[in-house]
């Protein structure tokens, strides 16, 4: 008797240790920094985003990238998938191509090729945030890993010439060779299976055979069609470099970067709206509701004309916040 | 003559209901284990009787960790209405820790045939299971967090920390409470000079 409570008393006593120890750790690491940055260059704050990365628990590519992916019809895909299955679809020079949300929930990253041009969708599901990035930039062809770590909650790329490290939301490397070099996006829309192949029906789709094994019908995060998973609620699993409780920390936003200005949107309020006008780095923009795929895009109002500003996405607010905390928000 | 341990398992397993308990308590144990790897999945539209199928290039994955002590599964055996994703390595971990809960148990409960004085309470050993059952792991946050939600969110980065030691350590108290029980076993019956 005497022995089991000698051994319980360790175990707390390990326990507390064990928390403290972390609490440290998380301290040193684990900056928050002013809301207010006086100095809004994103690249003089690189070296601040690598001292907040984190482990998120996998080595390198422990979430397997999808580097041969295979594509079937919208036949095929509707054994599959139902029509209020979130896909994030691309048109990419003249391909049109639907990644299932359910697949990428357990990849993050698919490294494609399209008529020889080499691109990369990608999906972080603890921020919310669905991105295409083009494999190229210096003249270098390259695809992308997953580094298993974290920053802001949100997945930390890897690329294969340089390991240098890419936060998905920044596009910006923040370590290794490519230390400040910006990946150029293209737009991935963020919309659902049934949507898609009524605009798209020549599409094609992601299957299920990725080279790996996973349970492709369970979503370890919930649901976005239920209405209390993680998806909806709560905060981040992860520590976060800012945070501001101004809206629900999963509530949608349409994040817009402009030269070195940020504004996010509510996404609902452009969807009950129809279209958003406002402006971000002292040029007029709109921001359109298209209810064909439910999705917003954003335009710049320039001398009568408007042009598409493709490098605008969707994000949970507590994200874009975090790595924008100097961000406008639009509040109607 | 001091009791050798083969001995006292001779005698355990002699018996019937000792070797029901410990075949029972050792499956429960390795389809937990799997279930909170989320390597054994249901499919109620499924109904296949059995088949099995392998990945492609399972040689080059055999050994790829997902995350420490988790290992990509290289074969998906369905079996009526469930799918069981195979990993050699936590197949055979798994093997080695429901046989190491499977012998606690099956000691605990023979240890109810003996003098009271010998005892050895069975819910010692299944508090003792727990951290063999954390290690299951979602692509980017361990299953266990995601399942308590985010008000856990500060726990998060400490179980990333710990949760590596998790599988050596099971296997630790495992095999230091078996030989604990054996050793108080022995020790009782010579002490009073009684007999198995």
């Amino acid at each position: 008797m005497r022995n089991e409570k000698l051994l319980i008393v360790l175990a707390i006593v390990l326990i507390a240790v064990l928390f403290t120890y972390s609490n440290y750790i998380s301290e040193k690491e684990i900056k928050e920094i002013s809301p207010i940055i006086s100095d809004k260059q994103l690249e003089s704050r690189l070296g601040e985003f690598e001292k907040n990365v984190v482990s998120g628990g996998p080595p390198k590519d422990g979430i397997p990238p999808i580097d041969n992916p295979k594509y079937v019809s919208v036949q095929e895909g509707d054994k599959f998938l139902k029509d209020s299955d979130v896909v994030f679809g691309i048109d990419y020079k003249g391909v049109q191509k639907a990644f299932p949300q359910k697949i990428l929930v357990w990849h993050e990253i698919v490294n494609d090729e399209i008529n020889g041009e080499k691109i990369s969708a990608t999906y972080c599901p603890l921020t919310g945030t669905a991105i295409g990035y083009k494999g190229n930039f210096d003249g270098i062809d390259t695809t992308f890993g997953t580094s298993g770590k974290l920053v802001n909650s949100n997945l930390v790329m890897y690329d294969r010439q340089t390991d240098s490290w890419w936060p998905q939301m920044l596009g910006i490397a923040i370590t290794g060779e490519n230390e400040g070099n910006e990946l150029e996006k293209f737009p991935v829309y963020w919309t659902t299976w049934g949507k898609w192949k009524a605009k798209y029906p020549n599409t094609l789709v992601l299957s299920k055979e990725t080279g790996f094994i996973r349970n492709y019908e369970s979503d370890p995060y919930g649901s976005y069609d239920e209405i209390n998973t993680y998806y909806q609620t709560g905060g981040s699993f992860f520590p976060v470099m800012a945070s501001s409780d101004v809206l629900p920390a999963k509530e949608v936003v349409v994040g817009i970067k402009l030269n070195n200005s940020y504004l996010a949107i509510p996404k609902n309020i452009v969807k009950e709206r129809g279209n958003v006008n406002t402006s971000i780095s002292n040029k007029s923009i709109v921001a359109i509701y298209d209810n064909e795929l439910d999705i917003v895009k954003v335009f710049l109002k320039e001398n009568g004309s408007i042009e598409p500003i493709n490098t605008h996405y969707d994000a949970m607010w507590f994200a874009w916040y975090a790595f924008y905390p100097q961000t406008e928000l639009y509040r109607g | 003559m001091k009791l050798t341990f083969f001995e006292i398992f001779h005698k355990i397993f002699e018996r019937g209901k000792f070797r029901f308990v410990f075949i029972l308590t050792s499956l429960i144990f390795f389809f937990v284990y799997f279930f909170s790897l989320g390597y054994i999945s249901y499919f109620p539209d499924f109904n296949n009787l059995t088949r099995m199928e392998i990945v492609d290039d399972w040689t080059g994955k055999i050994f790829r960790e997902r995350v420490p002590f988790v290992w990509e599964p290289i074969a998906t055996m369905y079996v009526l209405s469930f799918a069981f994703f195979v990993s050699i390595p936590n197949l055979i971990l798994g093997i080695l820790l429901s046989t190491l809960v499977g012998l606690n148990f099956s000691v605990s409960f023979f240890s109810y045939s003996l003098p009271k004085i010998c005892r050895i309470n069975p819910s010692k050993t299944l508090s003792i299971t727990l951290p063999s059952l954390l290690t299951g792991f979602a692509c980017c946050a361990p299953t266990f967090i995601i399942a308590l939600g985010s008000a856990t969110a500060g726990l998060t980065t400490l179980f990333i920390s710990v949760r590596p030691i998790f599988m050596p350590i099971s296997f630790l108290i495992l095999t230091f409470s078996l030989i604990w029980s054996l050793n108080k076993i022995r020790n009782i019956l010579q002490k009073y000079q009684l007999k198995l």
